[in-house]
């Protein structure tokens, strides 16, 4: 086992959310971002269902590889298992709502089952593994890589309903100028580069 | 039997006219970021087409014996099977591309192709038809990918499949290498997919 | 039985799972060792290109042409001339990126004037931004270089960072300098 990086947590945390977000730079959870964010409400609610399940389930895919994987010798099915982990927590997360929050489960209910495939919260599981991280440093890479699709697709959201109202050339409408809109983000999320000191 | 007419509807169809990346915004996520490069788009195409071919006939066989209620469970199983198995593969035959691909191989479980593709045909399709209906919606995919990493190689490195093509030594275009290149060339193929198909029918609507 | 019954749906799953654990299982199996040889080629292969010896003879017969030393903990690879003499030394470096650690090698002349070339075998930068630091034009702009005692690298000076990923740049000529100053340390007990 490869010893974590000395990588400070809050670097992690404010590197995942903007110069190496999730979807902007990592093309991670396009599918749903694309598909679901016409519209600023929906959009924000299914960000912060992402968020809340990409720092949960980083969390317990740490513990399951580092406790029972590496112990047994089954990293090369850490994708299956992985998955697994996500699958079930979205299902107790669901359940656990709708007992005891109910209002909540109203805003994100509907996104739960979305999530399991979304791209994001599988490759953030898998980046921490290559990455070795340890527990403190997977804690804030989960919240920070959730933190980070929630805010991109939040402001994609919010571009998008100031356009609809507009002219757009012709075929231009929908998902292309979503795609050219979502290039020009991340063009400015990389301008955020540069602003955090390593050693 | 499948018959050649039909085959060629089923490629037609799910190439070009239900292409998964283009018409129905679908799978984009694990691949575009190692669209900087021909030859690592094209080992990732491969490994798309070979999970969703053999999974979506493997969903197919089993579809009598799959219980509904743990039906997710079950495909992402198989699928992750298959995608583990091709992991295995590259990294014991093509070490280089394994390497600079990365994580980005598993991520090919959670393409949303391969789920759509089992969910929408191999469920209640036949095995073989379901096998090439997977093929194809895999070859359609690719087809794009390798269009975008062209694009992207060609003016950001002045390469093509690593063969230094820049002859007048142009200065490239490091934009193109970077994240964001591959989302403008995707926008760009839409819009001209759907000024084409708006030319045609008229008043047309798109699809997804 | 019944299809849509609780047993019926954990056994299913149950013997699924294990039928394609066991293929997955035997595959990992039968190709280890090929994936193990894989990896300490990657490692033999950065070391010749740092020493600038592309020669496939070297790497056929790696052990009788690169003789590896040990100082302490730290390894060398060391290429020697007909006449006895050392020719050239490679060393590992070790460190850490934006995102995770960055492992590779350094290559120097012997009497450890000039930098012969920079090699990576590990990093996890993202692809397109830091990951570029693995493109041969940036990795070609350290060989050569003239090594000063007393006087770290710095980007300008024919040295260009990459474009929107200074993080990573930075952390490799860090990196560079830091893995540069223990060699230097290291010149007297190898070349006394």
């Amino acid at each position: 086992m490869a010893e974590a990086p000395a990588i400070s947590p809050i670097v992690i945390l404010l590197a995942s959310v903007f110069t190496s977000n999730m979807v902007l730079s990592n093309f991670l959870g396009m599918c749903s971002f694309i598909s679901i964010s016409s519209e600023y409400k929906t959009a924000s609610g299914l960000g912060a269902a992402v968020a809340m399940v990409t720092t949960i389930t980083t969390v317990l895919n740490w513990l399951v590889y580092r406790l029972i994987m590496v112990p047994l010798g089954l990293e090369y099915l850490r994708y299956i298992i992985f998955i697994v982990v996500i699958a079930a927590t979205v299902q107790i997360i669901e359940m656990a709502l709708d007992r005891y929050f109910p209002e909540l489960h109203m805003k994100l209910g509907v996104f739960l089952p979305l999530i399991t495939v979304n791209c994001a919260i599988f490759g953030v599981s898998l980046f921490m593994v290559i990455r070795s991280y340890n527990f403190v440093q997977a804690l804030f890479f989960g919240l920070g890589s959730g933190l980070g699709w929630w805010l991109a697709i939040s402001a994609l959201a919010a571009i998008r309903m100031k356009i609809a109202k507009n002219k757009l050339l012709r075929g231009l409408d929908g998902p292309a100028i979503t795609f050219i809109i979502t290039g020009i983000m991340a063009l400015a999320f990389v301008g955020f580069s540069g602003i955090f000191v390593i050693q | 039997m499948i018959s050649g007419a039909q085959l060629k509807a089923l490629a037609k169809r799910n190439i070009w006219d239900e292409n998964q990346v283009l018409r129905q915004i679908l799978g984009i996520c694990s691949m575009l970021a190692v669209t900087n490069l021909l030859s690592n788009s094209l080992v990732m195409g491969i490994g798309l087409i070979f999970t969703v071919s053999l999974s979506s006939w493997t969903i197919s066989l089993l579809r009598q014996w799959i219980p509904h209620r743990v039906r997710m469970i079950v495909q992402t199983l198989i699928i992750a099977s298959y995608v583990i198995f091709f992991d295995i593969i590259i990294k014991a035959n093509l070490p280089e591309i394994s390497r600079s691909l990365g994580p980005y191989v598993g991520l090919i479980i959670t393409n949303c192709i391969i789920m759509g593709r089992a969910e929408a045909f191999a469920q209640s399709n036949p095995p073989l038809l379901s096998l090439l209906d997977g093929f194809f919606a895999g070859v359609g995919y690719t087809v794009v990918l390798v269009a975008v990493a062209f694009i992207r190689e060609l003016l950001g490195f002045g390469t093509i499949f690593g063969f230094n093509v820049n002859f007048l030594a142009l200065e490239t275009w490091t934009l193109m290498v970077m994240p964001p290149a591959a989302f403008f060339i995707i926008g760009v193929f839409i819009w001209i997919l759907n000024i084409r198909s708006q030319g045609k029918v008229s008043g047309g609507g798109r699809n997804g | 039985m019944n299809k849509d019954g609780h047993l019926y749906s954990i056994v299913f799953t149950f013997f699924l799972t294990a039928f394609f654990t066991a293929i997955l299982a035997v595959t990992q199996a039968v190709y280890l060792q090929v994936i193990t040889a894989n990896e300490a080629d990657v490692h033999r292969r950065a070391i010749l290109k740092v020493l600038n010896v592309p020669d496939d003879s070297f790497f056929q017969d790696f052990a009788a042409n690169v003789s590896q030393q040990f100082l302490g903990e730290s390894a060398v690879y060391v290429i020697y001339n007909p006449d006895g003499t050392p020719q050239s030394y490679a060393f590992p470096m070790n460190g850490q990126g934006l995102w995770g650690a960055i492992k590779g090698y350094i290559g120097v002349s012997a009497d450890f004037s000039e930098l012969l070339g920079l090699e990576f075998v590990e990093q996890n930068e993202t692809p397109g931004l830091g990951g570029r630091i693995d493109e041969e034009w940036f990795k070609a702009q350290f060989s050569g270089i003239r090594i000063t005692p007393g006087q770290p690298l710095v980007y300008g000076e024919g040295i260009d960072a990459v474009t929107g990923a200074t993080s990573s740049s930075n952390a490799v000529l860090g990196l560079l300098n830091n893995t540069l100053e223990e060699v230097l340390a290291l010149q007297e007990v190898l070349s006394p």
